[in-house]
Formats: C-alpha cells, structure tokens, sequence
C-alpha cells in the first residue's frame, strides 16, 4: 500500500517528464492579412520547431521557428541565397492589439461535434477586443503543458487554464467585437513519435540578427 | 641786276627810269637801262659815301634800309629754285633767302637750317595729307564699315609724332578709329568707320584734327549711311519674328536681297514664349545676309524650362530637368543695345522621384514592394512648370510636385517637391516602413540651370507571424535600410540662352551673364 501510495504520488512526476514527442500538423488563416499557413509542429523532449509554409496574395514563403527548451524566446530562422539568420521572437513582441491575446474568460456551452477524429467541446472564450470559439478535445498524450514556455499563459491556452477546462483546441476562430473572423487555426492531426534532437535545437551555423 | 658783292655807294633810280625801262620796247630797253646801270655806277660812285643806303622807286629810301624797293605795281623777286637747287648752295649766309617752287615757300636760312617763313625753328612740325577730303558710303546690307588712306608727309622740322583726334560728335552706332595713331613723322594712316543699323542714315561729316608740335590740320571724312528699316514694338507679344513683322509692315521690302533692320522694343513691353522650344525673340527667316539692330527698352524673357517629373521606365520619363527657353535668337548678324531686360528661361530642377521595386529580406521577402517616391523639379523662373507625376503610374505612389516658376521681370524658379514623412504599407503579413528625405532640384532663376535634389529612401520591414493558440507577433526583419537609387540621378535642366548667335555675330561678347539686365548665356 505504502508503495502503491507511492506510486500514486510520483505517478504526476513521471507523466510530466514523458513529455508529448511526436508532430502535431495545423492549418492557420490570418484572414486580415489574408495569411494562409500550414504548420508542422514538432515537439521534444529539448524543445520544439514549427515549420511554416505560408500563401498570400502576394507570394509564398517558407521559415521555421525555434522553441528551444527552457528558453523564454522563440527563435524565427529563415535563410536566404546562403545567408542563415535568427530573428528572437520575445514574448514582449506579441501583439496586444490582437484579441487572442486579450481573452480572460472562458465557459463550456455543452456542445459537442466530431472534428476529424477528435470528440470536441465547444468552448466560448470572451475577450476585451473580441471572442473565440474553441473546440477542444482530449488528445492522448498530449495536454497544453506540452506547448513551449511562450504559448503558456497567453491567449486561448490561458483561458483554458484559468477556467480549468481540459483538452487541446484542436479549432479556433478569433473573430473581432462585429464578428468578424480574424484568425482560424485548425489541428489536421496530432502523430506522436521521436523527434531527432537535432530538429529542434537551434543550428548553430545561423547568425541572430537583432 | 645781280648784286654779290657790297654796294659801295648810294644809287637812286627814279620812277621815271622805271617808266622809261617799261615802254622801252626790246633790245632798245635792254640798252638804256645798261648805260643808266653803268653811268649811274660810275658817275655817281664819286659822290656817295659808304654810309648812304639804296632806293629803288624812291628817292628817299628809309634810313633803316640799306636797299628799299618802292613800287605798287612790282613786287620783290626772290631766287627761285627747287629744294635740291637750295641744298646746293654752299655755306648759305644767315637770313639768305629764296623762294621754293616745288611748294611755293619763302624760306631762309637761319644759320642752322632753312626754315619756311611760318616756322619758329629748325623743330618746327609741318605736315602734308593726302588726300585732305575723302568721301564713302555704307550700304549696311553689304558691309558695316569703310575706310580711307591717307598718305601723311612730314615736310619739316624733326620728325616726330602726329596724333589724330576724331574732333565731330558721332552720331548713334558709329564708331571712327585711326590708324596708326599717332603716325611716326611719316606715312600712311586709315581712317576706319563703323556703323549699326543704329546709325541715322543720311550723309555724317567726320571732322579729325591731326597735330604735330603747334601745327594742326582738319581732315574731313564725308560718309553716306544707306537707310535701314525700322520697326517698332509697343504692344507685350509671344514670340516676335523680325521677319514677319518687316514683311507685315513693309509689304515691299525685299525677300531675296539682304535688308537692314532697326527694332526698338518700347518700354514696358514683354516678349515671351510659352514654350522652351520657342524663342521670346526671333530674327527669324530674313534673307541671308540681313542686319539688324536691337534696341530693347522692355522685357525679353525666354520660357522657364519645366521641372522634371520621374523616372519612370513605364511612362517614358527621365526625370531630367529641361532646358529653359532663349530670349533673343539670332538667324543674321545682330547689334544689340540693351536698355533693359533680356533674361534666358530658368532650366527645369530635376525629378527625384523613382519607381523602386524592393524586395524585403526573408521571411518578409514573400512581398516585393513596387512603389513610386519622390518629388518633381520645380520650374524655371520664367513660367516653367513643376514636375508632375507621370500619369501613367499605377500603384503606390507617393509623390509631391514641384512647384512652378513665376514669369516677368522679377521671376523666380519654382522650388521641387519635398517628400519627408513616414509611409507605412502594409502588405499582407508584411508590413514596410518607407521613411523617404526625397527633395526635388529646384527651379533655376533666370539664365541659371536648375538645381539638383536629392533622394534618401529608408526602408524598415516586418512581418506577422501567427502562433498557435495565441495570436500574432509582429516580427521587425530590417530597419532602416538604405534603399539604392535605381539609375544615377537625372540632371537638371540648363539654363536658357539670353542670346544665341547661331553662329552670326553679335556685339555682346560671348560669356554667361548674371548681371542686372543681362541674365543667361551668349553664345552658338
């Protein structure tokens, strides 16, 4: 028993450090600046990297981003004709004009739907500049302490947190105080594996350039 | 009666004897007067003393000379010789006299040199001109001058300078020279008269003193000056044309024959152009040959050339500043007396103002910004305008015009548009600063080319990244970067000619003027 008890009491400990490795794909539509995105997010054990290749009426484009672990910035890494730069990402960057970045207050409605292979819940988010709807889901393996030390306690994943709702938004649309969509993100699929650690630390070859 | 030796007694030989020798016809003459000669010589020598002096025609010869000729009918002949005949007498006694008949002088020998009877002394300055009296006449449709030679003799005295002297008022446009002035002693000098269609026709008597020491000659040089015909301009009017205005006015004047013409722009008039491609004043289609003269009392202003506008490959443009417009052309050789106001167009400043195509740096550089920028060149003092943005530009465009240049006679150029304030765009996610320092060249002022601007394009980029869960961030990618210039910066535009020759002549020597009246270039 003593060591059942025991086992209950690290159990918490030893989920935390089996962290979520694997890949997570999303599509994402910046529709003021009429941005599509698909987005490869691999995550580690030492950190993680989102790859993105974005559409606009102008042009397309391709960068990766660097969360690397226990760093409180993320790194956006682009090359061109040979040249490797970093550009630091610090959290006084964000936005605060963005209403995904104002929410405070989030409720469950009760309601439920199938989004691809995710059973989801529909979560209504209230913000200063606007609202989101959310669907989350239970992913396995897989819970928002997973995501890098930025995205923690910002946006849909501080309301989340805040209200104690569980799951992984696995589709979110911000729309502004008219209704208006501003941006939509959807989880296309959650693939759990090991991810090289060389993947996700920052090359050492590229020059920070601010 | 030749006498050469001292006369040793008194003789008188009376009216009568004179009257006698008159009506004695021939040798019988000759006879009675050689025995009255020779029995006056002997008979009376006896009785007269050394003291006693002669009479001729008189009995009572002044005491105070020794030979006293009397007579109102006779007079006293001198010996008559030529130079070299009075050259040739050896050791001439002082107060020897003869008379020269080379030029009919009465000369003495002063016991140095032989001295005419005006002379003070052997320095004493005399002079011949030949001829004394010439005559011409100027047809100014042929030529502008003319000229007499003069052949100057020193006759007497050493030689020495002779200066001449114009000594007659000139009329309006005439000038006389002489020379060589002053002539060393002897030889040849030309007297040269110009005219300018300015010169009143009609016959103008030249008067020239010629000194030497005391001694003074007038020359007299008649000169004829041919008619021009004159026109007059009261009224203000684009683009004179002498020609067309001789045609309109003299209907008959002639088209295939040189014609000299005299204008007199009036004062308060202006001439102008409203276009650079005009002169304000033209000699235009006169025959070859013509002349004209110019007398400006008002203001001949060419046009302002008008600021540049862009460069832009799309619509064609440059962005040069153009040239501004002449004043005066020339098509014949031209005098010109300028009272007043003759001003070349101000030259155009030049566009700064470009199409730049630039593309940011990764990640932002998925947009390639296509924007037009910059100021036009103001315009030319003189009415040119300011430069414009070409019309044909799509897109972004941020653009000031230049301004224009003001016309009459205190005109100025215009100044070129200033662009200096922030630009965002915003281009999707990306987002581009452009903080642009673009000022176009100004207008120049009269005769003076425009000035050339200057272009500073600073570029900051950023780029909105969506983060899941979270939202966007604004990430800068470069900041303040210096945008090159596409093409070298156009020039501005040169100022406008005052007067171009065109190849003709014209009395105001070529040179780039900046003065009160005259403001521009003279030149081909």
């Amino acid at each position: 028993m003593k060591k059942f008890l025991k086992f209950l009491f690290f159990l918490p400990c030893l989920l935390q450090a089996q962290s979520f490795e694997g890949i997570i794909r999303l599509e994402a539509v910046n529709h003021t600046a009429g941005e599509e995105a698909r987005i490869v997010w691999h995550l580690s054990a030492e950190g993680q990297r989102l790859d993105y290749d974005i559409k606009t009426a102008e042009g397309q484009g391709a960068y990766k981003i660097y969360f690397p672990k226990g760093d409180p910035n993320a790194y956006l890494a682009v090359e061109e004709k040979g040249e490797k730069r970093l550009h630091t990402i610090s959290p006084n960057l964000m936005d605060p004009s963005n209403p995904a970045t104002q929410l405070f207050f989030a409720r469950e409605t009760g309601k439920r739907a199938p989004l691809g292979s995710f059973d989801a819940r529909e979560v209504m988010i209230q913000g200063t500049k606007g609202y989101v709807q959310c669907w989350v889901a239970e992913v396995p393996g897989l819970t928002v302490q997973d995501f890098p030390q930025m995205l923690q306690g910002r946006g849909a994943i501080h309301a989340l947190q805040a209200q104690n709702i569980s799951g992984i938004p696995v589709d979110l649309k911000a729309f502004d105080p008219e209704g208006k969509v501003l941006y939509s993100q959807k989880i296309l699929s959650v693939e759990p594996g090991k991810i090289p650690d060389s993947w996700v630390t920052l090359p050492k070859d590229f020059k920070k350039s601010n | 009666m030749k006498i050469n030796e001292p006369l040793q007694m008194d003789a008188c030989i009376t009216r009568e004897t004179f009257l006698l020798l008159q009506h004695k016809p021939g040798h019988l003459a000759m006879k009675v007067l050689r025995q009255m000669f020779f029995g006056a010589l002997f008979s009376v020598s006896a009785t007269q003393s050394w003291e006693q002096n002669v009479g001729i025609g008189t009995n009572t010869p002044d005491n105070s000379a020794l030979l006293h000729l009397e007579s109102t009918t006779m007079g006293f002949l001198p010996p008559r010789m030529t130079y070299n005949q009075r050259d040739a007498i050896a050791n001439p006694a002082q107060g020897l006299v003869v008379f020269i008949t080379e030029d009919s002088t009465l000369q003495f020998w002063n016991g140095a040199c032989w001295l005419k009877s005006f002379q003070e002394d052997c320095n004493s300055c005399y002079f011949t001109v030949n001829p004394a009296a010439p005559t011409d006449t100027i047809d100014r449709t042929l030529t502008d001058s003319c000229s007499a030679a003069l052949t100057i003799t020193q006759t007497n005295g050493l030689p020495q300078n002779i200066i001449f002297n114009v000594a007659s008022m000139l009329p309006p446009g005439m000038t006389v020279n002489v020379t060589p002035n002053p002539l060393n002693s002897s030889g040849q000098v030309t007297i040269s008269v110009h005219v300018t269609p300015f010169t009143p026709d009609g016959l103008h008597t030249i008067i020239i003193q010629a000194f030497c020491g005391q001694y003074l000659q007038t020359i007299v040089y008649a000169v004829y000056v041919e008619p021009c015909y004159l026109l007059d301009v009261f009224n203000s009017t684009l683009n004179y044309d002498v020609a067309s205005s001789l045609y309109a006015t003299y209907p008959t004047a002639p088209v295939n024959a040189p014609v000299c013409v005299h204008v007199t722009v009036h004062p308060g008039v202006e001439i102008t152009s409203n276009t650079t491609a005009q002169p304000a004043f033209t000699t235009g289609n006169l025959p070859a040959g013509s002349v004209v003269g110019l007398t400006n009392n008002g203001n001949i202003i060419g046009r302002g050339g008008n600021g540049g506008t862009a460069y832009s490959p799309s619509s064609g443009a440059t962005g040069e500043g153009f040239a501004g417009g002449t004043a005066v052309n020339l098509t014949v050789n031209t005098n010109i007396q300028n009272n007043f106001n003759i001003f070349g167009g101000g030259g155009g400043g030049n566009a700064m103002a470009f199409e730049i195509s630039w593309t940011p740096p990764a990640p932002a550089n998925i947009v390639t910004l296509g924007i037009f920028v910059g100021g036009g060149g103001g315009g030319g003092a003189g009415n040119g305008q300011g430069g414009q943005a070409p019309g044909s530009i799509i897109g972004l465009s941020y653009y000031v015009n230049g301004l224009n240049g003001t016309g009459g006679q205190f005109g100025v150029g215009g100044q070129g548009g200033i662009l200096n304030f922030p630009i965002p765009v915003n281009l999707g996610p990306v987002t581009i600063s452009l903080s642009p320092n673009a000022v176009g060249g100004n207008g120049g002022g009269y005769g003076y080319p425009g000035t050339q601007g200057y272009f500073n394009l600073l570029v900051s980029a950023s780029i909105t990244i969506n983060l899941p869960f979270i939202g966007t961030v604004t990430i800068p990618v470069v900041n303040n970067v210096p945008i090159p210039l596409p093409v070298p910066p156009p020039p501005p535009g040169a100022g406008g000619y005052a007067i171009k020759r065109n190849g003709n002549t014209v009395n105001i020597p070529d040179n780039f003027y900046t003065n009160a009246n005259l403001r521009g270039q003279v030149g081909n």
